[in-house]
């Protein structure tokens, strides 16, 4: 999966209207909350065949670091 | 008194006859904007001559159960056409009478699938932030009486309109931040297109014999898009989650 695709997924699981870039801090996104770990983490599992620990999505501090869970299966 | 504005724009699924039908032309009439959605363009046409404010009428010819998995984005493109939504009411569904020794494990699904499934693919899309109003939002489920009540023939069908009860309690809580409200109508049976649909069970006799046993006699379809209008008004904003039954009365007889 782009990793561009990856993060428009990210944003339709927020539900949200602004666009997200990699730098952002999830503490400072409004839409991020425990429903949308959950979301993070079923999304994974459906596009990439991933399937991650929800302690790993709360371990992440920005975008990146969750782009970064999908390991090589983005590029 | 209930009214909406030219603003609140609301999203009728079944909307060609019946309850949604009655719905759309309630909410029209009190102000408010409607996209009715059915299969049948004809049917969904000839409600425009009933209408009181034609002009916020709206359609969209919709089979539900095609590509089921995808009505979410659908809900998208909608709002992203008309704009965002105020209201989706789930009026469309089917009946089905068969008795367990007719069952059919594909007509079971098949039923599930309009009456149950669909609706939580629709609402999932209009809980969508990017599709609803936020605070003043609210979704209609039409359940039935029949789901908290027994009768032979309606084993699978009153499932599907229970499983709608359940799913209205938790949906309420989990889109409750966002300020949406959920709740679902259990009407009795009111007088619809189905009666001619399935004349063999709505037989003359049958019709009598229920009007009597109906305490208040059997419906109309105004009886429930009376509730309905009032549920999605902003009269109603602290009431979510709840199952209400407007049905003459049926639910409390026995026997």
């Amino acid at each position: 999966m782009k990793k561009q695709d990856l993060i428009e997924e990210i944003k339709n699981v927020m539900q949200r209207e602004k666009n997200l870039t990699l730098e952002m801090e999830l503490k400072d996104i409004e839409e991020w909350d425990s429903l949308t770990v959950v979301g993070i983490a079923a999304l994974y599992d459906k596009f990439m065949g991933i399937k991650i620990e929800i302690n790993d999505i709360n371990k992440c501090k920005t975008i990146s670091d969750i782009v970064k869970l999908a390991g090589d299966k983005v590029y | 008194m209930i009214k909406f504005t030219e603003n609140d724009l609301f999203l009728v699924t079944g909307a060609s006859s019946g309850i949604g039908k009655s719905i759309v032309l309630k909410i029209n009439k009190l102000g408010g904007k409607v996209i009715g959605v059915a299969r049948n363009r004809e049917r969904l046409d000839s409600i425009k001559n009933l209408l009181t404010h034609p002009a916020n009428y709206y359609t969209e010819v919709k089979n539900l159960t095609e590509d089921m998995g995808n009505l979410d984005k659908w809900v998208m493109e909608i709002s992203i056409k008309y704009g965002k939504l105020k209201g989706l009411v789930l009026s469309a569904g089917n009946q089905q009478i068969l008795p367990m020794n007719a069952l059919d494990l594909e007509q079971a699904k098949e039923i599930f699938d309009i009456n149950y499934f669909c609706n939580i693919m629709l609402a999932k899309g209009f809980c969508d932030r990017r599709i609803n109003i936020g605070e003043g939002s609210s979704i209609i489920f039409i359940s039935s009486v029949a789901s908290i009540t027994g009768n032979a023939g309606i084993i699978n069908y009153s499932a599907s309109k229970g499983a709608i009860n359940s799913a209205v309690r938790s949906m309420a809580i989990e889109v409750a931040k966002q300020k949406i409200r959920v709740n679902s109508i259990l009407p009795g049976l009111v007088k619809t297109e189905l009666f001619e649909k399935w004349k063999e069970f709505y037989t003359k006799e049958y019709i009598e014999q229920m009007n009597k046993k109906y305490p208040l006699g059997i419906g109309s379809p105004e009886y429930i898009s009376d509730m309905c209008c009032f549920l999605i008004s902003e009269n109603a904003k602290w009431i979510t989650g709840q199952c209400f039954v407007v049905d003459g009365g049926i639910s409390l007889t026995v026997g």
